[in-house]
Order: structure tokens, then C-alpha cells, then sequence
């Protein structure tokens, strides 16, 4: 099977979207003819893949065009246009569905609207809530409708929850039937250079601090905690509006000398601190599309989350972690005090996110589902073609 | 120019400006440290055309760093710095924030351009940090400047005009200044000529890995000296030496300067890159370790006419180690802890009462 996959980022791009291209090309370079179709001024190679690059140093309209051309030509004998995410990519992808009659699967992962409106600082709500009333400019909101335009003509639509799937049919109008869901495998573990022995009693939080990611009741926990566990400690990594009010809070509680606010972290510390950590505390009120429980998965750190569609996903009450109604911060302080203590249940939770990962998480089943699910559209469509 | 001439005439140029500059300052509300730290030493060798001093604003006693410059080559590099500071704030396609001292006054007053901005308190040093801290602070700091990467026609519009952009073709071709400059000035050192010749051709062979991660936001100085750290925060200070470049290279400055400083801390940033990056990755932070310590070894170089005594002495051993460590890094090896011993130990009893002290304050 010939299969392009378009992309708008790739390494040296530090983007996940990026990470993902390299990764499922590496993965099935030696079973489909792979090829990348990339917008990249210079380019990681893979023995065994082609890559097919578009200058990003040419004006916006230019450099569309010409992504439009080479992907036109890349895709004659292809049999599957695999386009990440993005307008930038599935507008062409598109285009070159109407002209050559292949399938595209739409692998989207993240709302290019929504991360847009985040990055200049135009919005703090939640996906949801951006998705009814979008706290955007002019262009955003064009770029919403495009986005919309696109998914509702792509062959088939992937997204790495169910949660998600749901919340971007409703919105953009695309029917369920043309959705399917394939887990996406958590970052690899970061190699650091020196031993890590976990901190007992220390928490960690982490996420954007604004209100709807409940950072307060997190706070509000760790103060109950102290009674019991004089030696707590939490972690926030993260920034945000909601900075200075959290910190007030903890100084409110006589707790501020045991929450340490750690702003952005990077990589390697993000790996370092669910490592040493005993719990990670995940109370977003709105749901939660960011793959921040996979890496506590990853690193196997058992995980109390806000009970949400999203969360409810991949965690299973006592079985791969602690569920918990949002933002209740007495039952919160419960099951972490729950986790300190019982050993057996701490274990337990950890045998489970083990066998997430190995089976649900794994990149064996994603690729397994993504190629299967190439076959079945392949089929489908020799046997329209057929008929 | 005669021996010792350059720190003669330095000493008259400083002595000339501060005694302008203070009126303009006072004026303006602004005191004067009474030791001014960053003009002593060895300075006078790095200086070039600007002062660097500090001081205090008089009505609150706040202390400040004030950059300041009647000579049109360090007025430029004050502008520069302070539109890149602009920028750098504006720029939409970065992940992270960078963070930099609060801009106090910029004006131009006499003839001269100050710029004023506020002194960054950071309660320890960076490397009277523990381990860890300098390991996740360092590695911080450099994915925040490699979620910088201007890659589309937009990007570049935004910083074409504040900062360089470095590639390949930049580097080799610089690489190539100093093979000239070192040849001049090193001519009997068979030893140097060879290790250069190596250097080169490893950089040739391997433009293309050069190319493949340039574009990316660098500090071409990004050594603890200018950088303060306050909280879990790093402030940028020298914003002139930032650019758009192969992204290994303020790593490889940082990591050249650990060999040093911290040995341990180098080779563990070294591992990092080598167990948790693409391969080519690895290669890019050698390839940048060798044109950086080829630009040392030519600044040292360049040096030697101009000085005398145990400071030349000094910089001729400096010329000496930093062959050694080109020499490891182009063999992939690591520098033998004696030898940086070694090195610091005749460094220590070479240098200047008045260095060792703004050493001291530097690191």
C-alpha cells in the first residue's frame, strides 16, 4: 500500500505532530511504501521513506500552491492521503481527493482554531467552551470554518478520543459514522543521566493555570492533606492568568512553603518530577484533550482525575486509577491520602496503567488499527471504484 | 599596536567616559557603583566600544545595569540589543516565554545612547546550584529557545531585520576567518594547523547536519555570566548575542564552558543529547563544540600582539587547553579531569589580583 502522509510539520520540528509523522513512518517503512509529504525547509531522513519537502520560506499563497502541486504528483498511484491535522495540509489533501478520487484520513488530534487563539493569548477557554463561542479574531474564525469545511469532506476522520470525537461532530457538523477512534501511544520516557528515587508525599499538578483546569481545589487538598501528612508537598507545573490568585490561596492556607509553583518545565524535568512524584492529581473541570495522563501512565505515577468524558477513557475506577467528582477537593485529598497509604491499591493501580500501555497505549495497536483501517477504506474504495 | 598599549588606551577611554557619563546620569536620576565590576580586568580585551556599568536609580535606590556608548559601533549593538528585546517579545511563533530585566529608560543624551534596565537579584549563582537544578535550569532555558524556530517567510519578516540568520554557508565561512587569523598568529604551532585542518574538514563533511537544524533562536554567549536566575525563571541579559542559527550552538558555548566549570554537569548535558535525541542531533552539538572552540582558540589567538607578561603567558596556555578540548571534541572523547586541573591551577597563578576579583562576581 502506497501512503502519503501530509504533514505540516516535521523534524528538526519539535512539535508533536512532528514526532508522530517520524514515528509511524519509521513504523511502517518496512511493510508500505511511505511517503512524506512535508512543509520543511530542511529535513530529518528516514532510510526507507520518501520525503517530500515544500519551502516554508515562501509567502503564504505560494508555498499552498506549490504543497498543492507536489502532493497532486506524490499521490497518482497512492492509495491513502494520511493528512495531519491542519488546514495547511488538508485543504490540499482535499483538493487532491476531488482531482484523484483517494481517500483522506483526517488524523486530527488538535483544533488548529483553537491552539491559534491560545498561542496569541486571545483565549483561556476550554475546547468546549471556544467551540460555541470562540474568544477569536477575524482570521481564526475563518480558519474555524475552513477547518469545518475540510473535516466534513475528509474520507475519514481519526481522533485519539472518544471524548474528542464527540465534541468535534457536534461542532463542525460531521457525522459519527465518519469517525474513528485510535489511542495515541504517550511520549517516549525521557534517559536521565542520574538515579530517581521517588519523593514520598509529594503531589503533582500540571496544566495551564486558569480556572478550568482546577488547580484551586488541588490547593485546597493539599492543605486537608497536611494534617495527616505534615511532609506533603505539590508540585504545579505550569503558567498562566490564574498564577498569582493560586499562590495567594496556598498563602491563604498556610501551605505556601509546600506547593511549589514550577512555571513551564521542560521535557526531561516534566519526566523527572511524575517519576519522583507519588501521585499526579488531574482535576480539569472541562474536558481534557492534552496527553498529560498518558505521560503520568507512561511513567507510571497513579492518577487521581476529575471524573469527565475524557477521563473517563482510560481510566477505570480502582483498576488504573482514582476517578473523583470535579473539583471536590475533600474527596481529592481522600483518595490521595487512599494512595499514600494502601500499598496493595498503589500497586495495583500501577499493574493496570501498565496494562494500558501495553495493550490500549501501545504503538503495536495504533499502528495495528491505523493499518488495518487503511486496508478496509482501500477496499472500499477499489470496490467503488469497481462498480 | 605596542604591548600593553590596548589596556593604556582602554584605561583613558573609561576614565574619559565615566567622567561624562556621571553628569548625564545624575541627571537623569541615576548613581554610579563605585566599583564598576565589568570595566576591570581583562575586559578591556572584550569590552569593544560600550560600557557596561552598575548603579542605582536615585530616588528608590533600585539597582540597575546601565549599557551606555558615544561610539557609533557600540551604539548600534545598544539599539540592536534593545529592539531584539522588542521583538523577541513579540515574536508569535515562539512556545515558551523568555524572560528579560524590566526596561527602565532608554534614551540618547550628548552624544551617547543609554539604556537602562533593572538589576536581576538571584539569591545563589548558577553554579552554586545543586546538580539537578543547573541539569533541568540549563535544559529549561535551551528548549525555550529552541521552541523558537523561524521556518516560514512570515518568521523570517519578523526578525530579518533585528537578529542574524545563520547557516552553513555563515559558519564555514567564518570557520574559515579564523583558520586565517590563527595561521597568522600561530604560525610555528604545527600542532594547531593540523587540528584546524581537521576541524574544517569535519565541518564541510557535515554542513548538511548544520543546515538541518539551523533557523533556530540561539544565544551565541549563553554562559551563567549573562544569564540571572531568580525563582525558577532564567533572564536573558545580553540580547545582542542572540540570533537565528543551527540550534546546538549556545549548547555548544554552555557545554564548552562546563568542560571548566563543571565537567560533570557537561558531559551529562552531552549524554542527554546522545540517549534521548535523533543521532544527526548529536553530531550537530559536536560539530557546533568545534566551530566554537575554533572561535576561543582564534580569540586568544588574536590576543597575544596585544598583551604582555603573565597575561600573555596565560592566554598562551589558554591557547594550549582549548587545543586539548578541540582535540577531544573532534575525537568524541572527553577531556581528562588532570588536564582541566592542570589548566586551572596555572590559570589561577597567572591571572590578575583585579581579574580574580570580576571573576568572582561573574561566576
Amino acid at each position: 500500500m502506497k501512503i502519503i502522509v501530509a504533514t505540516p510539520l516535521y523534524p528538526p520540528e519539535v512539535d508533536n505532530i512532528a514526532i508522530y509523522v517520524k514515528e509511524v513512518a519509521e513504523r511502517l517503512r518496512n511493510k508500505e511504501d511511505i511517503v512524506i509529504a512535508a512543509y520543511a525547509s530542511t529535513a530529518e531522513k528516514i532510510p526507507g521513506v520518501t520525503l517530500l519537502t515544500t519551502d516554508k520560506r515562501r509567502p503564504l499563497p505560494v508555498r499552498l500552491f506549490q504543497y498543492t502541486i507536489m502532493l497532486f504528483k506524490a499521490s497518482r498511484n497512492a492509495d491513502i492521503i494520511y493528512a495531519q491535522n491542519a488546514v495547511a495540509v488538508g485543504l490540499p489533501a482535499i483538493i487532491v481527493h476531488w482531482l484523484l478520487k483517494i481517500p483522506v484520513v483526517l488524523n486530527f488530534t488538535e483544533d488548529e482554531s483553537w491552539k491559534r487563539a491560545k498561542n496569541l493569548h486571545l483565549t483561556n477557554q476550554p475546547f468546549k467552551e471556544f467551540l460555541n463561542l470562540p474568544q477569536a479574531n477575524l482570521k481564526i474564525r475563518l480558519i474555524m470554518r475552513l477547518q469545518g469545511w475540510i473535516l466534513r469532506r475528509a474520507s475519514i476522520i481519526i481522533t485519539p478520543s472518544r471524548a474528542l470525537a464527540n465534541l468535534i461532530t457536534a461542532a463542525y457538523l460531521i457525522r459519527p459514522a465518519r469517525v474513528f477512534i485510535n489511542y495515541r501511544p504517550p511520549e517516549k520516557p525521557e534517559i536521565l543521566p542520574f538515579n530517581i528515587q521517588p519523593v514520598p508525599h509529594q503531589i503533582i499538578a500540571a496544566g495551564p493555570l486558569v480556572k478550568w483546569t482546577g488547580i484551586a481545589a488541588i490547593i485546597r487538598a493539599a492543605a486537608l492533606l497536611k494534617k495527616e501528612f505534615p511532609d506533603v508537598r505539590l508540585l504545579i507545573a505550569g503558567n498562566g492568568p490564574e498564577k498569582t490568585n493560586l499562590k495567594e490561596l496556598a498563602q491563604k492556607l498556610g501551605i505556601s512553603n509546600y506547593v511549589i509553583f514550577l512555571g513551564y518545565v521542560s521535557r526531561p524535568e516534566n519526566w523527572y518530577i511524575r517519576k519522583t512524584s507519588q501521585v499526579y492529581t488531574h482535576n480539569y473541570i472541562s474536558q481534557d484533550l492534552s496527553g498529560t495522563i498518558l505521560t503520568s501512565f507512561s511513567a507510571q505515577t497513579p492518577v487521581i482525575a476529575a471524573k469527565t468524558p475524557a477521563t473517563n477513557e482510560i481510566i477505570s475506577h480502582g483498576q488504573t486509577g482514582l476517578l473523583v467528582k470535579p473539583d471536590d477537593e475533600k474527596e481529592i485529598a481522600q483518595e490521595i491520602a487512599r494512595i499514600f497509604k494502601d500499598e496493595t491499591l498503589r500497586a495495583k493501580i500501577i499493574d493496570g496503567m501498565r496494562k494500558t500501555l501495553d495493550e490500549k497505549l501501545s504503538w503495536n495497536n495504533h499502528i495495528r488499527k491505523l493499518v488495518n483501517l487503511f486496508e478496509s477504506i482501500q477496499k472500499n474504495n477499489y470496490a467503488s471504484k469497481q462498480s | 599596536m605596542p604591548v600593553n598599549k590596548a589596556k593604556q588606551l582602554w584605561e583613558a577611554h573609561r576614565a574619559n567616559g565615566l567622567a561624562d557619563v556621571i553628569p548625564i546620569l545624575s541627571a537623569l536620576g541615576f548613581g554610579l557603583n563605585k566599583v564598576q565590576i565589568h570595566t576591570e580586568g581583562e575586559r578591556y580585551l572584550t569590552s569593544g566600544k560600550k560600557f557596561v556599568l552598575t548603579g542605582w536609580r536615585l530616588n528608590d535606590g533600585k539597582c540597575v545595569v546601565i549599557k551606555i556608548s558615544n561610539h557609533p559601533q557600540g551604539r548600534q549593538e545598544i539599539e540592536r540589543e534593545r529592539k531584539s528585546r522588542i521583538i523577541l517579545e513579540k515574536i508569535n511563533f515562539a512556545y515558551h516565554v523568555f524572560f528579560s530585566p524590566e526596561e527602565i529608560l532608554f534614551t540618547y543624551q550628548q552624544g551617547y545612547i543609554l539604556f537602562i534596565t533593572s538589576f536581576i537579584e538571584q539569591e545563589r549563582k548558577f553554579l552554586e546550584l545543586p546538580f539537578k537544578e543547573q541539569f533541568f535550569l540549563a535544559l529549561k532555558a535551551f528548549e525555550t529557545q529552541e521552541g523558537v524556530h523561524a521556518t516560514t517567510y512570515e518568521h523570517a519578516n519578523i526578525i530579518r531585520e533585528s537578529f542574524g540568520i545563520w547557516n552553513a554557508r555563515t559558519y564555514l565561512k567564518k570557520s574559515d576567518r579564523y583558520l586565517t587569523d590563527i595561521a597568522l598568529s600561530l604560525s610555528k604551532n604545527t600542532k594547531i594547523k593540523t587540528l584546524l585542518i581537521k576541524a574544517r574538514e569535519f565541518l564541510t563533511t557535515n554542513s548538511k547536519t548544520i543546515d538541518l537544524y539551523s533557523g533556530f533562536l540561539t544565544h551565541w554567549d549563553f554562559v551563567p555570566h549573562n544569564f540571572r536566575i531568580r525563582g525558577r525563571d532564567i533572564y536573558l541579559l545580553d540580547h545582542s548575542s542572540i540570533r537565528f542559527g543551527n540550534k546546538y550552538e549556545s549548547w555548544a558555548r554552555f557545554t564548552n564552558f562546563m568542560v571548566l566549570y563543571n565537567p560533570v554537569l557537561e558531559q551529562a548535558l552531552v549524554e542527554y543529547v546522545r540517549k534521548n535525541r535523533a543521532e544527526e542531533e548529536s553530531l550537530s552539538l559536536r560539530l557546533m563544540r568545534v566551530f566554537r572552540l575554533t572561535e576561543l582558540i582564534c580569540h586568544y589567538a588574536n590576543t597575544l600582539p596585544k598583551i604582555s607578561g603573565d597575561l600573555h603567558t596565560l592566554n598562551q596556555k589558554r591557547i594550549e587547553f582549548w587545543e586539548y578540548v578541540l582535540e577531544a571534541a573532534l575525537n568524541n572523547q572527553s577531556v581528562p579531569q588532570e588536564i582541566i586541573e592542570e589548566y586551572k591551577n596555572r590559570r589561577d597563578s597567572l591571572r590578575s589580583e583585579e581579574e580574580k576579583q570580576r571573576q568572582k562576581v561573574l561566576h
